[in-house]
């Protein structure tokens, strides 16, 4: 009912110059301003907040009748202070990690070996309709993660659950309710051609928002604080069936923009020298590291 | 089955058909079924990437494992060398990286990369090598033979940047293309390798002409051709005098970093591998003189050591010396050395954490509690992490705060839960307040998570000791010592447990082998000399002891068993001289205290010894403690007169290790109280069972309870023996 897929966002317009704005944009194409990060730009669109209220309300006056309004502020609540996690192995981490030593940058350029992931129509299809359709032109920019309220991310992804700080990610950070390739895949015909159904998408302050919306039926009078973490985020046998809110991150990150880390003990001794050098060069960087 | 690998990732994706799929490096049994819209998580910053084309899951498990081991030796190298990280974890990096260089092909690997390019001036293979000792000599050999190649490896990289771009074709790219694979293929490590060797050059040219990779690259031929050339050309250090000292007395740095880094710098250096053998000469001279009480000498070759680390090394190089030579000293019982070396360490860097910990550990063999407490909040304040956190909780134990010694381990166990030092010392702490049985179990729980935790494993050996099972303790003690040949302690606590069971030929010959084999051992001296007491051999035992406070002056068990014997030898005021009289606070503080009440008592003080047992019945936290003075109050009790108040004291006493004395003395109450049948009983049981003293006692209260035919010795006979029970038998 609040999915009108036939509708675009409202075109943008450069608060500098007035001229169009493609959708696109990072930057003014007639002036050169730097302009909103397009994916919040998307989800600040007053068609597609709109809509979100309006599902919120509804979630509101729903939840309502059944005696489950105050357990659902309260998930609200909750849910408003979220944090993005991101799942990687903590090889990859360690790379981050290593970006600025000289003696780790050295060796580490030298390993590019240059080989790309297989491409090609089966494997890209359903990837290239979300993408397209989501960050037309800058998918290569976004940082997927999910939002979390206990730090640990999907281990379908990697055992290591990397905590963004929120103080440098809110303010280009965007939420979809679901995963964004399952997402395009419930509304396939009118992603193909580039609409995206409009209320499924908020800004990092309105995450609490869409999360009341999109959980809203699964919270009654006698949900638990504690089990707002299982709704907010549920790991599924295997990553397609993974439920959660996926954050969308629009441009780089480092180590800095780490806020925590969780990390398990490995198989082998050298991955746990690694995971102990890791602990020490994050916590340098303020970085809290909870090995499991 | 077409696989793509990242080992950096430690992932594989496999695509099956239709199905995608992964397989992660810690569980290479299981293919887990993935869908498309992972990729962008999984694989998607990899620059490692390896692709396998028609394969199986075996095979892709296979080629994912040693993928991951190269990214691993990588990087256990790279943190080998990171001068800001602590020679402790670069000396496990090391030991993780020589397990990793048992696989050819991962050395090869690794040296493809790390012969590719000089190391920059940051990294510490000094330092590196320090690391090193003679369990890794694979990870010595390559860091070796790493430096020795520093100069064809800059040799090699400067002929590459000096092809122009223009020689690869018109694309920029094309030079990058062609040095990755170059890379790949280990045409840089080739290269370098040919330098000191002319003859390999041809090796180096054969090889790339039959490599498809490589030629099928535009004008790979010509490339080949100029990159080589200087190489071939190249004038040798020992020919060009780049080496030789120049006037002002500076050597010339390796023109490895001079080319590569646009750095003039000129300094004096050694080769890291001179460097090293300089240093590990000296220490091995300095370890021999300490063992040989030549402590001058020591203390000579030591300065010459620290001036010689001062002018070549880091501070942390210097560190890392003296932290070794003070592990040195503590191995042969010299704390008052390792509390030099290590203050000298903190003092050469004082924001070392690791520094500090071994700082503390010297405090607190010193007895120095609060210094001790003082360098653990340091060293946990420099990032010493769980070592330091269990230093901390060593403290609390030595100072006999029991409950919040287990209580900080509880809280080192929270937050390292695999660290088998915390889970150790927690069981350690259980067994001396007397929960053995606990103790038992929390050892039992860390052996199986730690098999290899040789610590746990003597300290389960001794738990079962303190239960009386000496027999189980025995085997205990051969299972440690078949599984680690070169522990001292399961090979002392053996002969410990052999001298507990009354065997003392036995424990006399397995202490003597002990010595002979680790000559400085303290521990096994005061066994030998322990042994010469129990077989009644007084002076000699004496004079053992002296000899071992000659050497050890601060030994408190050597001052404690002279004590014993001094006064069972009737030489009180010399046996009360070195004894605690107040405050007691250490385990062997407590023991001496205990020592000196029984000097009292068998002097004929009484009132004297009995405040002494009141009180540490009441107060000594150590429970094996605890129960002897509780016996020992028994025993006041019997001289008094009280064998009723005596008797049901004695039966309180549980301690595996005290029951035969406890026994003793319940027989002799009972008897006294003419509750003859009860006396039986426990005589049975006493005999049935191991006991560390001889019969003498129980024949006399047999004679006198038992058959009912009398003393064969009068009262002060008896009061002497029991007494001596607790001097010569614990």
């Amino acid at each position: 009912m609040f999915v009108r897929d036939t509708e675009m966002p409202t075109p943008r317009q450069c608060e500098f110059c007035n001229n169009p704005l493609p959708r696109s944009a990072s930057v003014c194409p007639h002036c050169g301003q730097p302009g909103l990060y397009p994916n919040v730009a998307d989800a600040e669109d007053d068609t597609e907040r709109d809509t979100l209220d309006q599902r919120y309300q509804a979630a509101l006056t729903e939840s309502a009748t059944r005696g489950a309004d105050q357990s659902l502020k309260d998930f609200e609540a909750a849910a408003t202070n979220s944090k993005a996690v991101l799942a990687r192995s903590p090889g990859d981490l360690l790379r981050l990690a290593n970006s600025d030593h000289e003696v780790y940058a050295t060796f580490y350029k030298l390993i590019r070996a240059g080989v790309r992931l297989p491409t090609g129509e089966k494997w890209d299809f359903r990837r290239t309709v979300a993408d397209a359709a989501l960050f037309p032109n800058n998918e290569e920019q976004i940082t997927f993660a999910a939002l979390s309220l206990d730090g640990i991310g999907l281990s379908n992804y990697g055992s290591c659950s990397i905590v963004f700080r929120t103080g440098l990610i809110e303010h280009r950070t965007s939420v979809l309710e679901e995963n964004s390739v399952i997402f395009a895949e419930r509304h396939g015909v009118a992603m193909k051609q580039g609409e995206v159904p409009q209320g499924f998408r908020a800004t990092w302050a309105n995450r609490g928002k869409l999360c009341v919306a999109k959980l809203h039926q699964s919270i009654d009078a006698t949900t638990q604080p504690d089990e707002y973490s299982r709704l907010l985020m549920c790991q599924g046998p295997t990553s397609e069936e993974d439920q959660f809110v996926e954050a969308h991150i629009f441009g780089p990150w480092t180590a800095r923009t780490i806020e925590q880390v969780s990390v398990s003990k490995r198989r082998k001794k050298a991955d746990n020298v690694s995971i102990k050098w890791l602990e020490r060069e994050l916590k340098k960087l303020g970085v809290t590291v909870k090995t499991k | 089955m077409n696989a793509v690998i990242s080992g950096r990732s430690g992932l594989a994706l496999v695509i099956d058909g239709e199905k995608l799929l992964s397989l992660d490096v810690d569980d290479l049994e299981t293919l887990v079924p993935r869908s498309q819209s992972d990729l962008r998580f999984l694989l998607a910053d990899a620059n490692d990437l390896v692709t396998l084309e028609n394969t199986g899951h075996t095979d892709i498990a296979q080629r994912l494992d040693l993928e991951h081991d190269i990214a691993c030796a990588l990087d256990m190298t790279l943190i080998s060398l990171d001068p800001d990280t602590s020679m402790e974890l670069r000396a496990e990096a090391v030991e993780a990286l020589d397990e990793l260089l048992d696989s050819a092909r991962v050395i090869e690997r690794l040296e493809f990369t790390m012969f590719a390019k000089p190391l920059p001036e940051a990294a510490d293979l000094i330092g590196a090598l320090f690391c090193t000792n003679l369990k890794t000599v694979g990870a010595r050999s390559f860091l070796e033979r790493l430096e020795g190649c520093q100069i064809a490896i800059a040799a090699v990289r400067e002929a590459w940047d000096a092809l122009p771009d223009r020689l690869f074709g018109d694309d920029p790219s094309d030079k990058a293309l062609f040095h990755d694979t170059a890379l790949r293929e280990g045409l840089f490590r080739l290269l370098a390798l040919s330098y000191d060797d002319q003859s390999k050059i041809s090796v180096f040219l054969l090889e790339v002409l039959k490599n498809r990779s490589i030629s099928g690259l535009r004008n790979y031929r010509e490339v080949v051709k100029q990159w080589s050339a200087p190489i071939r050309a190249a004038v040798r250090p020992d020919d060009s005098g780049l080496e030789r000292e120049s006037d002002d007395g500076y050597e010339t740095a390796p023109e490895a970093p001079r080319h590569s880094q646009g750095r003039d710098k000129r300094r004096r250096r050694e080769p890291a591998d001179v460097v090293l053998r300089k240093v590990e000469s000296q220490k091995k001279l300095i370890v021999v003189a300490m063992k040989e009480r030549d402590l001058p000498r020591a203390r000579q070759v030591l300065e010459e050591l620290v001036d010689f680390h001062r002018e070549t090394g880091r501070p942390e190089h210097l560190v890392k010396t003296l932290c070794d030579l003070a592990m040195e000293a503590k191995a042969i019982g010299n704390v008052a050395l390792q509390l030099e070396l290590t203050n000298r360490a903190v003092e050469a860097k004082p924001d070392d954490g690791w520094s500090w910990a071994q700082y503390g550990d010297a405090l607190l063999n010193a007895g120095q509690m609060s210094e001790a407490e003082h360098a653990y909040e340091q060293a946990d304040a420099f990032g010493a992490g769980a070592v330091a956190k269990v230093g901390r909780a060593e403290v609390l134990k030595a100072q006999g705060k029991l409950v919040e010694a287990e209580l900080a381990f509880d809280e080192v166990i929270a937050a390292h839960p695999e660290n088998a030092v915390a889970k150790t010392g927690r069981a350690e702490v259980i067994k001396a307040q007397g929960r053995l049985v606990e103790a038992e179990a929390a050892f039992d729980k860390v052996i199986a998570a730690h098999p290899e935790h040789v610590v746990a494993k003597t300290g389960r050996a001794e738990v079962l000791k303190a239960q009386g099972k000496l027999l189980e303790a025995e085997r205990a003690f051969d299972e440690v010592i078949a599984a680690h040949p070169s522990d001292v302690v399961a090979k002392t606590g053996r002969a410990e447990v052999l001298k507990a069971q009354g065997k003392l030929l036995e424990a006399e010959r397995a202490f003597d082998e002990v010595i002979a084999a680790h000559p400085e051992n303290v521990v096994a001296k005061n066994g030998r000399a322990e042994v010469l007491k129990r077989e009644g051999r007084l002076q000699e035992a004496v004079a053992a002891y002296e000899r071992i406070l000659n050497s050890h002056p601060n030994d408190l068990v050597a001052r404690n068993a002279r004590s014993c014997v001094l006064a069972v030898l009737g030489r009180y005021d010399e046996s009360l001289h070195d004894l605690p009289t107040e405050n007691p606070g250490t385990e062997e503080e407590w023991i001496g205290y205990h020592i000196r009440g029984v000097t009292l008592l068998r002097r004929g003080d009484i009132e004297a010894a009995s405040q002494v047992f009141e009180l540490g019945t009441e107060f000594c936290p150590w429970g094996t403690q605890a129960a002897l003075f509780a016996a020992s109050l028994a025993l006041a009790q019997i001289r008094t007169r009280r064998y009723g108040v005596a008797r049901d004291m004695l039966g309180q006493v549980t301690t595996a290790a005290i029951k035969p004395h406890a026994q003793v003395l319940q027989i002799h109450a009972l008897g006294e109280l003419k509750e003859f049948d009860a006396a039986f009983t426990v005589y049975t049981d006493l005999m049935a069972n191991p006991r560390p003293f001889s019969d003498d006692l129980p024949d006399e209260f047999h004679s006198r309870y038992i058959a009912r035919e009398g003393g064969l010795h009068d009262d002060a006979w008896v009061y002497d023996r029991e007494a001596d029970m607790f001097l010569l038998n614990v």
